[in-house]
């Protein structure tokens, strides 16, 4: 385990769904601190622009957004030695068969479709909590 | 469209006339042909009893030869002279024909202006005839008296024969002569008919080819390429609805989320200074926000019945039921269920996962919809006239008004809407219908309210669709 505590990058472009999703973390007794991108583009700069910033463990990725979308975030981080152990996870609205089958081909972890209710996204998010920060060993930074 | 109808209409004029012409050549055919086969007829009569007449003008001469120079009985001569009386009957009465004098019982015999020229003439047949006739009726009264003396001969017998040998049998043989010459021209005649005849009919055919069998191949040529079109732009558009209902329905997910999670916070951050009024409406928000999402689930559900190929494969519906019935045994035990095949269920080719979610939904709604204590439902097929197979399953549940034996399949279309019990998103038999319609089959409802449900539907999947 590493000494720093994990941290979780959000890639999302709706407040809404980010307020969400961050109660909901907030709910599950997640303290650590979240940086929050509003688009693929400010992803991408925090990721690969600037070496001091600290890499995230857990990358939760939306997929339709304006710009650079969540396809060609998830394809970069993967293409690249220094991000590609991170395992990201995949928050959308869309359950399209295609996009499924894109994300894990890309080397997504894992593939959620968002759902309605915040009661079941609390549900939601609990349960990538406990797995990630539980179960699961995350690698080494 | 507009001008096919054009061309179909000027073709079918072109086919009626067509018709026609074919008609009317087949008809002039058949009077020519009739009328050549009775000429042939009669002028074969005629030349028969022209040749006829030479013959016995010879037997005349050769029998009046006998008559006056021959050494022979009375008896004998007296049939020579019956003899020769008669055939002189015979060649007047054959003149009378031959020279147009007479018809021959309803047969007519056509005398051109030659022969009748040739009969006619100054020293012709007819005058020659008619010496020749009285002659040997001369010969006749001078030999009818028995023991005549034969030794000196007779004057009117050497005229008669000389007239026999020398005019009679030339002029004779002119006029039949002139008879052959006439019937090969009437032959001739006919068989040029014929031969024009043939050839109106094979400019017909050809006309016909030209201007109706080419443009009626283009014409079912071009109105199969536009069947082709619209089947192709109608797939499009069922495509495209398909493609737009999931796309508006996932869009619509987004705007639904961002609501049910705003309602969802006020009630978590000003939860405590709502009365219980406020506190029951967001809580029926939030309420009206997850059902909404069920039914763009279903929406969507729904769109991926029609864009998704099926999975086509040969499947045995008794296996289908068995999973079913043991996926949902817990509610089977419940709510009393008997479930009834009369008889095995066939293999069928379809796609096994979509006819498993028919079966499955047309079970749940033999349940849901019926209110005996014990709920039977029955799943069997028979088989049509034409061979095909009709399916059924038939419960004894609440029944449904022919009022709404339409209005069933409809998406979201809700019987009992306020009815909690059975409340459900109404989509079920849209789904079933989708799904039949997609094996290219039908699918129809008959009941009897309080009494029976009984859907009926065709599955039409064969090797060729897949």
């Amino acid at each position: 385990m590493s000494k720093t505590p994990p941290m979780i990058l959000l890639v999302e472009d709706n407040e809404d769904d980010f307020e969400a999703t961050q109660r909901s973390l907030e709910k599950n007794h997640f303290i650590n601190p979240v940086h929050w991108c509003q688009s693929g583009q400010e992803a991408l700069d925090y990721l690969f622009e600037n070496n001091n910033k600290q890499m995230p463990d857990l990358v939760l990725l939306d997929l339709n957004m304006p710009g650079i979308d969540g396809r060609q975030v998830l394809q970069r981080i993967k293409d690249n030695d220094k991000t590609k152990k991170i395992p990201v996870i995949i928050l959308t609205t869309s359950g399209d068969p295609i996009d499924i089958e894109m994300c894990y081909r890309l080397g997504a972890s894992t593939y959620i479709q968002k759902p309605v209710n915040f009661e079941s996204l609390t549900e939601a998010v609990k349960t990538i909590k406990d797995y990630w920060f539980g179960v699961a060993i995350l690698p080494k930074k | 469209m507009f001008h096919n109808l054009n061309i179909s209409q000027s073709l079918e004029r072109r086919y009626v006339l067509a018709v026609g012409l074919i008609a009317f050549v087949l008809i002039a055919s058949f009077f020519v042909f009739n009328q050549h086969v009775a000429r042939g007829a009669d002028d074969s009569k005629v030349i028969n009893m022209s040749g006829k007449q030479r013959m016995l003008s010879q037997r005349i001469a050769l029998l009046s030869h006998m008559i006056a120079y021959h050494n022979i009985t009375d008896e004998a001569r007296q049939d020579y002279i019956s003899k020769l009386s008669s055939a002189l009957e015979t060649l007047k009465q054959n003149h009378k024909y031959l020279s147009g004098e007479e018809t021959l019982n309803g047969f007519n015999i056509q005398i051109s202006e030659e022969t009748k020229r040739l009969i006619f003439a100054p020293e012709g047949l007819n005058e020659n005839l008619d010496k020749f006739f009285n002659l040997a009726l001369q010969i006749k009264e001078t030999f009818k008296i028995s023991g005549v003396d034969v030794s000196k001969g007779s004057k009117e017998v050497d005229q008669l024969v000389a007239l026999a040998l020398d005019k009679v049998l030339f002029q004779l043989d002119q006029v039949v002569t002139q008879y052959e010459k006439e019937a090969l021209g009437r032959v001739q005649q006919s068989k040029d008919l014929h031969v024009i005849l043939f050839i109106i009919g094979l400019v017909i055919l050809t006309l016909e080819i030209t201007f109706i069998f080419e443009p009626m191949t283009y014409l079912i040529a071009k109105s199969m390429k536009e069947i082709e079109d619209k089947n192709f732009k109608l797939k499009i558009s069922n495509q495209e609805l398909d493609d737009f209902a999931y796309i508006a329905s996932h869009d619509l997910k987004e705007p639904l989320r961002g609501l049910a999670n705003n309602a969802s916070f006020l009630q978590e951050d000003y939860g405590e200074q709502l009365d219980q009024g406020a506190q029951k409406r967001l809580n029926r928000m939030i309420h009206l926000c997850a059902r909404m999402e069920k039914l763009i689930d279903d929406l969507l559900y729904f769109s991926r019945l029609g864009r998704h190929e099926l999975a086509i494969r040969e499947t045995d519906l008794n296996e289908v039921i068995k999973d079913i019935i043991s996926l949902m045994e817990n509610t089977i035990e419940e709510e009393n269920v008997q479930i009834h095949i009369p008889q095995k269920l066939p293999t069928i080719i379809c796609d096994k996962t979509k006819i498993t979610e028919l079966y499955r939904n047309l079970i749940t709604n033999a349940i849901k919809y019926n209110d005996k204590d014990t709920k039977i439902i029955e799943i069997g097929f028979s088989i049509q006239e034409d061979k095909t197979l009709l399916f059924y399953v038939k419960d004894n549940g609440i029944g449904i008004d022919p009022v709404f034996y339409e209005s069933v399949f409809r998406i979201f279309k809700r019987l009992n809407e306020e009815d909690e019990k059975i409340r459900g998103s109404g989509v079920g038999l849209t789904f079933v219908k989708k799904i039949v319609e997609r094996h290219n089959g039908r699918i129809w409802v008959d009941s009897n309210l309080g009494e029976y449900t009984t859907f009926y539907f065709t599955l039409n999947m064969d090797q060729q669709n897949v």
